[in-house]
């Protein structure tokens, strides 16, 4: 399929002398666009329906006719000439330009680079999140462990009521069955509040701050209510295994809508869409940091915090959380980065 | 530009124009695509039910009249069709989910390229605000105001819904039906560019090439002086015809490509 095709061809004597510039460039070139117009329409049902000789040939007959369109708007063909290519054209930028898949070199930089090096380089907004998250917390939990009442100022009785009967227990199993239902219940719940606290970000961070006081609040009013009532140890035996990462991913997930909240606000050198793109290949890594810890804390949550194996297994799942948590965030990357410089 | 049509400058330095979806159609496709998303999981709820994994969910509401797994299967399903059923089809379909497809609608990112997963999870998760319960369809509300019909989450992820056509573009028919010549090769070029470039010796075509790249500049009157010298001497060395009333520089031109298409280029 190539030009050569058409001036090959014998004359025919039928054929008038005369054509127009339009009629002369479509005549010449039509045989090549239909060709690529077939292959593009196969293509566009993935690439394996070309053949392999087709798949070398794509990227040069796209480029053709990307010369041919740029030359029917400089010669001013008619416009459904100009039409048509456009269209072709871009139907098969959208095959040529697609996403390549995952591969797994792309998928080992990314866990061994971008997603530990998020923490790190997000430092701020996640001190920040954290800050938001913590004030509201300890200060309810301060506040409403001396004097419970102060609780219903915050909550409803009959919600501070219902938390009280659930934990005068102590922890038995609960019901069998439960475990996978309490799982899927934490896992929907808790990655929702996530993923909300995250998108409230677009409002310039109000809904992420309003999730995290909110839940910083309501977290801390319950704890504290609970130690007033004397039950701390019951909510201590329930809530220590899965903490650590629940909490840890909440305040990811805080950050990474902060991120796109401040982005939102400065602007700064670019202009504010190029500054949220910009900040979406940042906040990236968070959102799939955050979505890890909650996920997990979930089927810790699930699994293990609802049976009585005693606080040493729990304290021990926690630590051991945090360790990870610790390794992985922190420890790996500043280790790669002194590396780096004693290389270098 | 006007407001209903997005241009992007490709990597090859052409501009493609795509028409931008206005809203009827992304309303009609978000509703597809919602009503898909409860078909799915009226499937799912009545097979549950048939397979008494899931009883009395409707009865009282409440948890504890149902079976463990059958409901963590439910609660994972409702939540996987929310956050994930707009990610995995635009992931699959290249920006497509399956109310895109079937109104023609797209999403590419800004500059027109395809979406990648980062830019498809973000658009979808700030679909949360964008289906604020409180202030009902947040998103298209800020869609209808914003130039682009830009939702928070496309404004989040640097993403446009674009108009796709479902059929591939035709040819008019009436390049062929009232011009039955163009049915045929062209008259005039006759030689292959083989016999023309035999014909044509190197300083000929030297300033051809000169002529043609540079002609533009060219005061019109001087242009079409060195043309119609320059078309005479090339009709006598390659024995071309030229139609009678053909312009010089309509025949430079044809000489021209048909000895480009010899050097492979087509282009330059």
């Amino acid at each position: 399929m190539s030009l050569t095709q058409v001036g090959d061809e014998p004359p025919k004597a039928s054929a008038p002398a005369r054509l127009t510039k339009s009629e002369r460039f479509l005549f010449e070139r039509r045989p090549r666009w239909e060709g690529f117009a077939d292959m593009v329409e196969r293509a566009r049902r993935g690439p394996r329906k070309l053949s392999r000789a087709e798949r070398a040939q794509f990227p040069d007959l796209y480029r053709k006719t990307c010369a041919d369109l740029a030359q029917a708007k400089t010669l001013k063909l008619a416009p459904d000439i100009i039409e048509y290519l456009n269209e072709t054209v871009a139907r098969a930028h959208a095959v040529l330009y697609a996403v390549p898949p995952i591969d797994k070199s792309a998928l080992a930089r990314f866990l061994s680079q971008d997603l530990p090096d998020s923490i790190i380089n997000n430092a701020v907004a996640i001190l920040l999140s954290a800050a938001i998250f913590l004030v509201p917390y300890f200060a309810s939990m301060n506040i409403v462990g001396r004097d419970g009442d102060l609780g219903l100022n915050i909550m409803k009785a009959e919600d501070l009521e219902a938390f009280t009967d659930a934990y005068e227990k102590e922890l038995d199993g609960r019901d069998p069955g439960g475990a996978s239902l309490m799982t899927a219940f934490y896992i929907r719940n808790n990655i929702t509040i996530a993923f909300g606290s995250f998108a409230g970000g677009i409002l310039a961070g109000a809904g992420t701050v309003y999730t995290l006081v909110y839940n910083g609040l309501y977290l801390g009013t319950v704890e504290g209510y609970l130690r007033f009532r004397g039950l701390g140890g019951h909510l201590d035996d329930f809530t220590t295994a899965h903490s650590v990462l629940e909490l840890s991913g909440l305040v990811i997930a805080g950050a990474a809508g902060l991120c796109l909240g401040w982005a939102v606000i400065r602007g700064g050198r670019y202009r504010r869409r190029d500054e949220l793109r910009r900040i979406g290949t940042r906040v990236f890594p968070l959102i799939a940091a955050f979505f890890i810890c909650i996920f997990l804390a979930a089927i810790i949550e699930g699994c293990v915090s609802p049976f009585p194996l005693g606080p040493l297994v729990k304290r021990g799942i926690a630590i051991g959380s945090a360790a990870l948590l610790l390794a992985y965030f922190l420890v790996l990357p500043l280790y790669r980065r002194l590396r780096d410089r004693g290389g270098a | 530009m006007n407001n209903s049509e997005l241009s992007i400058e490709t990597p090859e330095r052409i501009v493609l124009r795509y028409a931008l979806a206005d809203m009827p159609a992304r309303a009609g496709a978000w509703f597809l695509d919602v009503l898909i998303q409860l078909a799915c999981l009226i499937l799912a709820i009545t097979a549950l039910v048939q397979l008494e994994l899931l009883d009395g969910i409707f009865d009282d509401g409440g948890l504890e009249l149902i079976n463990g797994m059958g409901t963590a299967f439910y609660l994972i399903l409702i939540f996987a069709l929310k956050w994930f059923y707009f990610v995995f089809f635009e992931c699959v379909s290249s920006g497509s989910s399956p109310g895109k497809l079937f109104v023609g609608l797209r999403v590419v990112k800004a500059n027109g390229e395809s979406l990648d997963f980062q830019a498809i999870l973000i658009r979808n998760l700030v679909r949360a605000v964008d289906d604020f319960p409180v202030l009902p369809l947040l998103g298209g509300l800020f869609a209808v105001c914003h130039k682009q019909r830009m939702r928070l989450g496309d404004l989040a992820a640097g993403t446009i819904v674009v108009k796709v056509n479902k059929q591939r573009p035709r040819m008019p028919k009436e390049w062929e039906a009232d011009r039955p010549h163009l049915g045929v090769p062209y008259p005039a070029t006759g030689a292959s560019p083989v016999a023309l470039k035999a014909a044509l010796d190197e300083s000929s075509l030297y300033v051809l090439r000169n002529f043609m790249s540079q002609r533009d500049r060219l005061p019109p009157a001087m242009a079409e002086k060195i043309a119609s010298d320059l078309a005479c001497q090339v009709a006598k060395k390659t024995g071309l015809e030229r139609g009678g009333e053909e312009a010089s520089q309509d025949f430079l031109m044809r000489v021209y490509d048909l000895h480009r298409s010899d050097t492979g280029g087509g282009q330059g």
